[in-house]
């Protein structure tokens, strides 16, 4: 990171006193100014928050909340706040931490320290998999009928849920924003396809979040009132695999994903053994969608990762384990979680996983490790499979510099209708 | 229209109004008339025609870093037109800020004068010169003498106020002329 300029420290100052520490932070004047802003407002907001005891702060109602607003600031001490806000922020406290919250989509997603900041990448990357979602459902939808009426026209009208599973979820937040941008493209449509999404973590801090977040949004209405009994957050560990669990079942308390799907009616295999169901028979989940920790263990100290985030964010949510080898030979630590996700795919028989990648690289290897357990070597047989990196539509309008250095989003799809 | 409703509820059909002053308010009514009449509408956009891009800088990304921006740029095709913006933390606000600026830039570039931006800042405009022209009408008055100023403040919305109001303000200008020194007045003629 290049040193801050002294003229640069001194227009800063000159702006606002404060800035120079946001600076450390920031590194851009824009930026500090911009997030001295927001911590001004919180500060301001949070004084009026803890003035139970004055009449007019617990009742928004009264036609001027701005008069009463001014006075409460300028009584306390929210000068003190702020200042304390920019201190904590040159140590690198992240923002979302300071006040609480961070935008992802139409959401607000509340923010704690322990569990993972939702980044704006995953925010992108969640909006593409809605969109790919919903294409890849409209065309099994346009294949479907054709098949199932064929050979049994009386069962078809109650319409099976899309069933998402959202490994390592964290906050819930992609959770969330997928069940929004879902519901809201299934709105227009006069059959809307009901849905299912089951948020699994192995933290319970987050899975409190989660559910906090879930109760929030609703409130907050930028969640449909029908998400409660959509949206189910359970704690699970994803890396550990049936094969391992038996040993370990007495002392562990967590459970593997295969022994929660079986507990979740949603997600449990349909008992019917049906003519038209037996090819997609233990299908018990339709879109695996992940953001896991990728970060190897070279990158978290190498430069690469922030100060703020090595510091401040949940290593676990980071870095994968590095004890386990996630049964892969060969393969790098921080692969562990793509490669214990791709072998799940066709166990719960998924027809769709998005997975967001560290950077282009790992990317790359996420793919080949796709072809490898899945899509199959040969060009002419991966006609059932498609797996490629996700790209922007709209590549040449993009500011090309830097787009292979950030994350990235690998798409497997089944595109056979077998 | 404030004044309208004061009109129409002060007149019951047996009062008579003056018709001097029933012209001077249809003079008012006419230049507020003028805000009533409707914007042009708001410009629509061809997705197509938009460029949305997120700016994010350069270097590693994802779970690595954490960045607080989430500026917006949208670039309008056919006109080249670039807006920002970076109002709030969401991009979904920021979309919506850059949209509608985008919306009055886009405008303004297209129909000049004729824009809802244009049309509204010379309304402001108008208003403010108006708004001016009378405070200055109102202390020339002043100045000048009781006559001038109560025949002025008919003007206002309710008789019995006005002529109440000039009264005061001839008393005031009496104790003015008897108690106050010579120098304060005539700073206050100056002013």
């Amino acid at each position: 990171m290049p040193r801050l300029s002294t003229p640069t420290i001194l227009r800063a100052y000159q702006q606002d006193p404060l800035l120079p520490l946001l600076l450390r932070e920031c590194r851009t004047i824009d930026s500090a100014r911009n997030e001295l802003r927001w911590l001004r407002q919180h500060a301001l907001d949070l004084i009026i928050q803890n003035e139970p005891h004055h009449p007019e702060a617990p009742q928004p109602t009264s036609p001027a909340p701005n008069p009463p607003r001014k006075n409460a600031a300028i009584r306390k001490g929210w000068r003190r706040t702020l200042r304390e806000f920019c201190h904590a922020r040159s140590r690198g406290t992240p923002l979302q931490y300071l006040l609480g919250d961070q935008p992802f989509g139409d959401l607000t997603i509340l923010c704690k320290r322990g569990v993972l900041i939702p980044r704006n990448d995953t925010e992108t990357f969640t909006y593409a998999a809605a969109s790919q979602i919903l294409q890849h459902a409209s065309k099994d939808n346009k294949l479907k009928p054709n098949t199932t009426t064929a050979n049994n026209p009386i069962t078809t009208p109650p319409q099976s849920p899309l069933r998402i599973l959202d490994l390592c979820t964290g906050t819930g937040c992609i959770a969330l924003l997928l069940h929004t941008l879902l519901s809201r493209a299934y709105r227009t449509n006069p059959n809307p396809r009901p849905l299912k999404i089951l948020g699994l973590d192995n933290n319970p801090l987050a899975l409190r979040l989660a559910y906090r977040n879930l109760m929030h949004n609703l409130a907050l209405r930028t969640l449909p009132p029908s998400a409660p009994s959509d949206i189910e957050f359970h704690l699970a560990d994803v890396l550990s695999t049936a094969a391992t669990n038996p040993d370990k079942t007495p002392t562990q308390k967590v459970p593997s994903i295969e022994t929660l799907l079986q507990r979740i009616p949603a997600f449990c295999p349909p008992s019917t053994p049906d003519s038209s169901q037996e090819k997609t028979n233990g299908a018990r989940v339709d879109v695996i969608i992940s953001n896991p920790p990728y970060i190897s263990a070279r990158a978290l100290v190498d430069g690469t990762t922030a100060r703020s985030v090595r510091v401040y964010e949940p290593l676990a949510a980071l870095v994968p384990p590095l004890s386990l080898s996630g049964g892969l030979e060969g393969g790098r630590a921080e692969d562990v979680f793509y490669a214990r996700i791709v072998g799940l795919v066709k166990e719960v028989g998924a027809r769709m996983v998005l997975l967001e990648c560290g950077d282009y690289a790992q990317g790359e290897r996420v793919v080949q490790l796709c072809r490898l357990m899945v899509v199959g070597p040969e060009a002419g047989m991966g006609r059932e499979w498609e797996v490629k990196i996700w790209e922007e539509d709209e590549g040449s309008d993009r500011d090309v510099e830097g787009s292979k250095e950030g994350a990235c989003l690998v798409v497997l799809k089944r595109v056979g209708s077998q | 229209m404030s004044r309208t409703l004061h009109l129409t509820r002060h007149t019951n059909p047996l009062t008579f109004i003056p018709l001097s002053s029933l012209t001077r308010r249809s003079f008012s009514l006419s230049a507020l008339s003028l805000a009533d009449k409707p914007l042009p509408p708001r410009l629509k956009f061809e997705d197509a025609d938009l460029t949305v891009s997120y700016l994010k800088g350069t270097g590693p990304g994802g779970q690595k870093i954490n960045k607080t921006n989430s500026a917006v740029q949208i670039i309008h095709k056919p006109t080249g037109i670039v807006v920002k913006s970076q109002a709030t933390r969401s991009r979904s606000q920021n979309e919506k800020y850059a949209r509608q600026i985008l919306a009055d830039k886009v405008e303004v570039h297209l129909n000049g004068d004729k824009s809802r931006a244009a049309i509204k800042a010379d309304r402001a405009r108008k208003k403010k010169a108006s708004k001016m022209k009378k405070a200055r009408r109102k202390y020339r008055e002043l100045e000048k003498g009781p006559e001038g100023t109560a025949e002025e403040l008919e003007d206002g919305d309710d008789y019995e106020d006005a002529d109440n109001s000039a009264n005061e303000i001839v008393a005031s200008q009496q104790s003015a002329e008897t108690g106050v020194p010579q120098g304060a007045q005539g700073s206050g003629q100056r002013g």
